[in-house]
């Protein structure tokens, strides 16, 4: 079970700024400052660690933390 | 053992600047330095084909270290932006602007960001099957003639540039056995158009580089019973400067080995790593580079450049 707590493990190895990032896990990948390359560097960092994969069809429903963790937990 | 003896460079003057093409498409000035990293993008101009610029880079490399163009015996060509349509191919029409005799073997070798390594390993094996006595590696691929300057994902990134790696016996550096990967199933991950416009998929890139790359050097270095702290400096296909962040991530106890000059060149295609070493490896007090390039194909490829012990 992927929770918040292992999000922010992983937000956290790819060098991310947590803080940032940790307010709102349902607010939109850009509102919280995050750029397309900070979402594409944390999304490999999950599949890395999680051995997940994330495909375009996959990715394009994912925009927020909340939405990853519902992905990952399917 | 024939080895690399000299590299030069020809980077064309003409500059885009980055941050004010950003802003046409809302990224910040911040965005463009710390995670693209090319403030500008050097461009050849209008009218300038793949062969100009490798023309340059070839007379450099004679001028600055000594190799006559008489000498040469194999010229080869990596590019995927060839002169015209690509047929003939480049090398031949490189061939004829340098005035070289029929006495030499040249033609292309058709990959992207992977070809620098790939390109040393193939001149030096038709050399030592031919006898061959001076090769020249050239890297040339002007992705300006591909790129839509409407597209975000592209636009930003790729610059023009050309180098020239001088092989023979005697060299200072030698290299290894490389290590070449290919996942055919990504070949549209980065492609151009029969409109002559390149695209790319900017996450799949991303994650092929920030996952497969790691995964290949480990087993390089293990393969070739080595590990991180033999290698005094990892010279990576300069991508961008987000994915030289994210793989050399993965090597903390030697992150600060990891070269990362991308500012005044962009990606450059198979001419970033010649370009790494010219300006940090020949001639600087190091034994041992890890050199690796990746990207389009997919195509990934991994060797070590060494110092001969005299």
């Amino acid at each position: 079970m992927i929770d918040h707590a292992k999000i922010l493990e992983i937000l956290e190895q790819s060098g991310l700024d947590v803080e940032l990032i940790a307010a709102d896990f349902d607010k939109p990948f850009s509102d919280i400052g995050l750029d397309s390359l900070d979402v594409f560097n944390f999304l490999s960092e999950v599949e890395v660690v999680l051995g997940a994969s994330i495909s375009d069809s996959d990715f394009e429903s994912i925009n927020t933390f909340n939405d990853l963790i519902r992905f990952l937990n399917n | 053992m024939i080895g690399i003896r000299a590299i030069a460079s020809y980077i064309p003057e003409s500059r885009l600047d980055n941050i004010q093409q950003a802003e046409k498409f809302g990224e910040s000035a911040d965005f463009i330095r710390d995670k693209i990293g090319a403030t500008t993008l050097p461009t050849m101009d209008a009218g300038c084909q793949a062969s100009d610029l490798a023309a340059k880079a070839v007379e450099a490399l004679c001028s600055q270290h000594g190799l006559k163009s008489g000498a040469i015996d194999a010229l080869v060509v990596v590019t995927q932006n060839p002169d015209g349509m690509g047929l003939p191919h480049t090398a031949a029409i490189l061939h004829h602007k340098l005035g070289l005799s029929s006495r030499v073997a040249a033609f292309d070798v058709s990959l992207g960001c992977s070809g620098y390594v790939y390109g040393l390993s193939i001149l030096r094996g038709l050399m030592e099957q031919a006898g061959l006595k001076n090769g020249v590696l050239v890297t040339a691929d002007p992705y300006s003639r591909v790129i839509n300057r409407e597209d975000r994902v592209t636009s930003l990134l790729f610059g023009d540039a050309a180098t020239a790696t001088w092989l023979s016996e005697d060299a200072e550096w030698t290299f290894r056995r490389p290590l070449l990967e290919t996942d055919g199933s990504g070949h549209d991950s980065l492609y151009v158009d029969d409109r002559m416009q390149l695209h790319m998929n900017g996450r799949q890139v991303f994650n092929f580089a920030a996952v497969r790359v790691p995964q290949q050097i480990d087993r390089y270095l293990k393969d070739e019973e080595l590990n991180t702290q033999d290698i005094d400096l990892f010279c990576l296909h300069q991508g961008s400067a987000a994915i030289i962040d994210a793989i050399s991530r993965r090597y903390q106890e030697v992150r600060d080995r990891f070269v990362k000059d991308i500012r005044e060149t962009g990606n450059t295609v198979s001419s970033t790593i010649p370009l790494l070493l010219e300006k940090y490896v020949l001639g600087k007090e190091l034994n041992r580079v890890l050199i690796c390039g990746f990207g389009v194909g997919l195509s990934w490829a991994t060797n070590v450049i060494e110092k001969v012990k005299k």
